[in-house]
């Protein structure tokens, strides 16, 4: 039973990341911060592609957003740092029922827009696909109710902004036996699979494109991605996980917190990495996100980034 | 602060302020209150049910100068604004007449009436069985007519009892009763004039057949182990209330029956029969 | 105020609360850290702010002299307001924080009065007094909010100076005694020893816990709230929530308060008293 008090400082986090990172940051490819108006160093070089953020005034590159400007190979765009998520067709997303309206469930996204979920989209239970009834419709507060979490996918992104979901395959659907980490959606980058599984620790996370991931111990499924726990959706309340794969699981969680705390990305080798160091330390679950471990993370990674870089330069 | 009485001839007759609240030297001497009463004994405890004939539910709980009306109406639906529930809910507003209190304004007793209404809900909620009540509110609205200490308690069992007789479905009654320390001595249900004194208050609301406290509320300041010794009081005084409720109840259904037996088939159904029990220590 | 949440995600939190294991890794007895800062408010007598987990609240205090209250003519006088403001969240708009912050500002004052020495803030008996105003913002709610206000009234009441009062009396017998403001630079502090900090036990199931987070608070089925003073001392004690404690548990989650009140008093007062040492090492 421990209690600590301590100052407040603002920004600690990245405090902590840029001092790690400041050593590594050299010329041109230095992330510098700009602001709305300012002109981009382009290398002196006349091939460039403007990206996210950018225009051309003239012959130079200027900044219509504030932000960090990023280079990739000749690509040049700033990224402010505060966006709300932009939906996009195929994104995997998490995110909860507010409202039940009309045949459809709306879904908050922390997006500018709540996402629709229409009952046609929903794979409901019975398996086939049939049409939907009027006995549906009266019934879907039994699939999903105010307040539940899901994972679906864009299905599209209207010219007006509605976006439209879907959880037809069996791997979507309302999210059991796990914890909400919620973290800032430029954190979470589009990759193959946002369904991973930490194959040796049991734990399952979805890393949801709007900045909700969800994590829990594993839960087996079939081969068409369903829940194969008895009963599908009421499994949740049959058993509960082992005291050791809670904890790791709320590891994880904590990891990801850690992570988002430093403004780094999060996909799942940086999730494991962050979850291996905090082991090695011997830092206790409460302390993970914390700045004394924080720290440790923040070098870790300057770390890992300049041996990269190294690596690069020895490739040339 | 006495008034100068009104002269003669004037037509307005002369106000008389309110005189403060008498404060006795010693409150207990001997084990004994100034009233009488022993250190643990309740005051003259007077519960009658079916008081308000078109409430669907109603009761008046007298605890000698502390007298509180409550009423039950419904279940009845829900407001659409409050969305879909799956649970009822429970809407407890009370009032205090313009009589009953000696101090305070219009201001002070706004704001007592809105705490007291959020106490009673907390010591309430526990007690009625809301999943029953799918989108349906349950109203109580308490009257406290004279406030002469422990009004919060009496007025939370007037309110059981008001649902009991609504025939609401309930897990059990909610008792409640205050304790006050007094110069290191615990006083269960404490006057007015007592709690003006007090060095910590305590007020307990609990369901004495499930053993489950329902509402607790402190104040003042609390050695470690007088907190305890304090609750266990309370606890008890519990207790021994909801038996006098359980008697009142009983009581006032069997006057009930009596009184359809007399009137025999001619839709006579009327006229609560009161039951009234006396607690006397 | 209850955070939007699932009946999965409550079910995974009183699972792993029944097994010793909490979302964010907490023993059911360990508390949060509290991350504070002083003296944010430049015009106020004292303030602080502090952070626990995403809440996040500030307390300023204001002195003022006034005439004292006709039935405590020795005593000075002590106020709480608390403001749940609409940037916070949304669910605070209109009048859904109102009826918040006038529960928790009753709360708050009724642990001040009862612990502040109000005799030491008489200036003139029976006529002037100081009344203390603590104005509490609610900038960020992430569970414990009332715990935290208690815990950043202390710090900010510990950091007020009362400024330095000169009386002089009136020539004639019915004169007026003047009083005088002095600098605000030198100030006495206040007598906060005794004020206490509130502690939040929740009961989730059959187990309890101590300062829930936002996600705990709508599993608990009740919420105890003590003001724990030095020593274990109780000054008050309020429930939330809709469900009954039983005896034995009602017990158990006092037994717990007392326990941390009194460290979370110790580990405060050593924050201040280091402070305050840094403050005047830099003045110096």
């Amino acid at each position: 039973m421990s209690v600590t008090v301590r100052a407040y400082e603002h920004g600690a986090g990245t405090a902590l990341i840029r001092d790690a990172l400041k050593p590594l940051s050299r010329g041109a490819h230095a992330s510098a911060y700009v602001a709305v108006g300012d002109v981009i160093d382009t290398d002196d070089s006349d091939v460039f592609l403007k990206g996210h953020g950018t225009q051309v005034i003239g012959d130079r590159l200027v900044a219509t957003q504030c932000g960090a400007v990023t280079r990739t190979d000749k690509l040049i765009s700033v990224r402010p740092p505060r966006e709300r998520y932009v939906a996009r067709a195929g994104d995997v997303v998490v995110g909860r029922i507010v409202e039940i309206a009309g045949k459809r469930w709306k879904v908050d996204l922390q997006s500018q827009q709540q996402g629709s979920l229409l009952l046609s989209a929903v794979h409901l239970p019975g398996g086939v696909q049939r049409r939907r009834n009027a006995e549906d419709e009266l019934a879907m507060r039994s699939v999903f109710r105010e307040g539940d979490l899901v994972s679906a996918e864009v299905q599209q992104v209207y010219h007006d902004g509605g976006v439209h979901l879907h959880t037809r395959s069996l791997k979507f659907g309302k999210l059991e036996q796990g914890q909400l980490v919620v973290v800032h959606p430029g954190l979470v980058k589009r990759q193959r699979s946002h369904f991973i599984s930490f194959e040796p620790l049991g734990v399952d996370a979805i890393l949801g494109l709007n900045g909700l991931i969800w994590v829990g111990p594993h839960l087996p499924r079939g081969e068409d991605g369903a829940p194969a726990a008895a009963g599908g959706g009421g499994g949740a309340a049959a058993a509960a996980p082992e005291r050791e794969v809670r904890e790791r699981a709320v590891r994880v969680a904590a990891a990801v917190r850690a992570l988002a705390a430093l403004h780094l990305q999060v996909f799942p080798s940086s999730i494991t990495e962050a979850y291996q160091l905090s082991l090695e330390k011997g830092v206790a679950i409460k302390d993970v996100p914390q700045p004394a471990f924080l720290k440790l993370l923040a070098e870790h990674e300057a770390a890992r980034r300049h041996n990269v870089m190294a690596a690069e330069a020895g490739g040339f | 602060m006495a008034a100068a009485p009104a002269t003669a001839g004037s037509s307005k007759p002369a106000s008389v302020p309110l005189q403060p609240l008498p404060r006795p030297a010693t409150l207990v001497a001997d084990g004994t209150r100034l009233d009488g009463r022993g250190l643990e004994e309740f005051r003259t405890v007077f519960l009658d049910t079916r008081v308000i004939s078109r409430a669907a539910g109603s009761a008046y709980a007298e605890f000698n100068s502390t007298k509180v009306m409550a009423a039950v109406y419904g279940p009845r639906q829900g407001e659409r604004r409050f969305g879909f529930s799956d649970t009822g809910r429970l809407n407890v507003e009370a009032c205090f007449t313009s009589f009953a209190r000696r101090e305070g304004g219009r201001q002070a007793q706004r704001a007592a009436e809105k705490e007291l209404a959020s106490c009673l809900a907390a010591a309430l909620e526990p007690s009625v069985d809301l999943g029953k009540l799918p989108k349906s509110v349950l109203d109580v609205y308490v009257m406290v007519l004279e406030a002469g200490g422990s009004e919060a308690a009496v007025a939370a069992t007037a309110a059981s009892l008001a649902l009991a007789d609504a025939g609401v479905e309930l897990f059990d009654l909610v008792a409640a009763c205050s304790v006050s320390d007094v110069s290191g001595q615990l006083l269960l249900d404490p006057s007015a004039a007592e709690a003006a004194q007090q060095r910590g208050g305590l007020l307990l609301a609990a369901m004495p057949s499930l053993g489950e406290v329902t509402q607790l509320q402190m104040s003042g300041d609390w050695a470690p182990g007088a907190a305890r010794d304090a609750l266990e009081l309370a606890l008890g005084g519990c207790a021994q209330l909801r038996a006098g409720m359980r008697d009142t109840l009983l009581a006032a259904e069997a006057a009930r029956q009596q009184q359809r037996r007399r009137d025999g088939g001619d839709g006579g159904g009327g006229g609560g029969g009161g039951g009234a029990a006396a607690m006397q220590e | 105020m209850q955070a939007d949440i699932s009946d999965a995600e409550k079910l995974y939190i009183a699972q792993g609360v029944a097994q010793g294991v909490r979302n964010d890794g907490r023993g059911c007895h360990d508390a949060r850290p509290l991350e504070l800062e002083l003296g944010v408010v430049a015009q106020a007598n004292g303030s602080a702010r502090l952070h626990v987990g995403a809440t996040d609240v500030m307390v300023g205090v204001k002195v003022s002299l006034v005439s004292p209250d006709a039935a405590e003519p020795a005593k000075g006088q002590v106020f709480a307001t608390v403001e749940c403001s609409s940037c916070a969240s949304p669910e605070f708009k209109g009048r859904g924080g109102e009826d918040w912050g006038i529960d928790m500002a009753a709360a708050l004052q009724s642990a001040l009065q009862s612990s502040l020495d109000l005799g030491s803030l008489v200036v003139l008996a029976g006529k002037t007094v100081w009344a203390v105003h603590l104005d509490c913002l609610v900038l960020n709610d992430g569970g414990g909010v009332l715990g935290a206000l208690s815990v950043a009234a202390r710090a900010a009441l510990a950091v007020t100076r009362l400024p330095k009062v000169e009386v002089t009396m009136g020539e004639g017998d019915d004169d007026e005694p003047e009083i005088e403001l002095g600098d605000d630079s030198e100030g006495t502090p206040m007598g906060v020893t005794r004020v206490p900090v509130i502690v939040s036990v929740a009961q989730i199931g059959s187990r309890c816990v101590v300062d829930p987070s936002a996600e705990e608070e709508p599993c608990a089925s009740a919420v105890l709230h003590f003001a724990v003073g030095p020593g274990g001392r109780l000054g008050a004690a309020t429930k939330t929530g809709a469900g009954g404690i039983p005896q034995p548990a009602l017990l158990e989650m006092l037994e717990a308060a007392q326990q941390l009140g009194p460290k979370v008093l110790r580990e405060l007062d050593g924050f201040l008293a280091a402070s305050a040492a840094a403050a005047s090492a830099r003045a110096a």
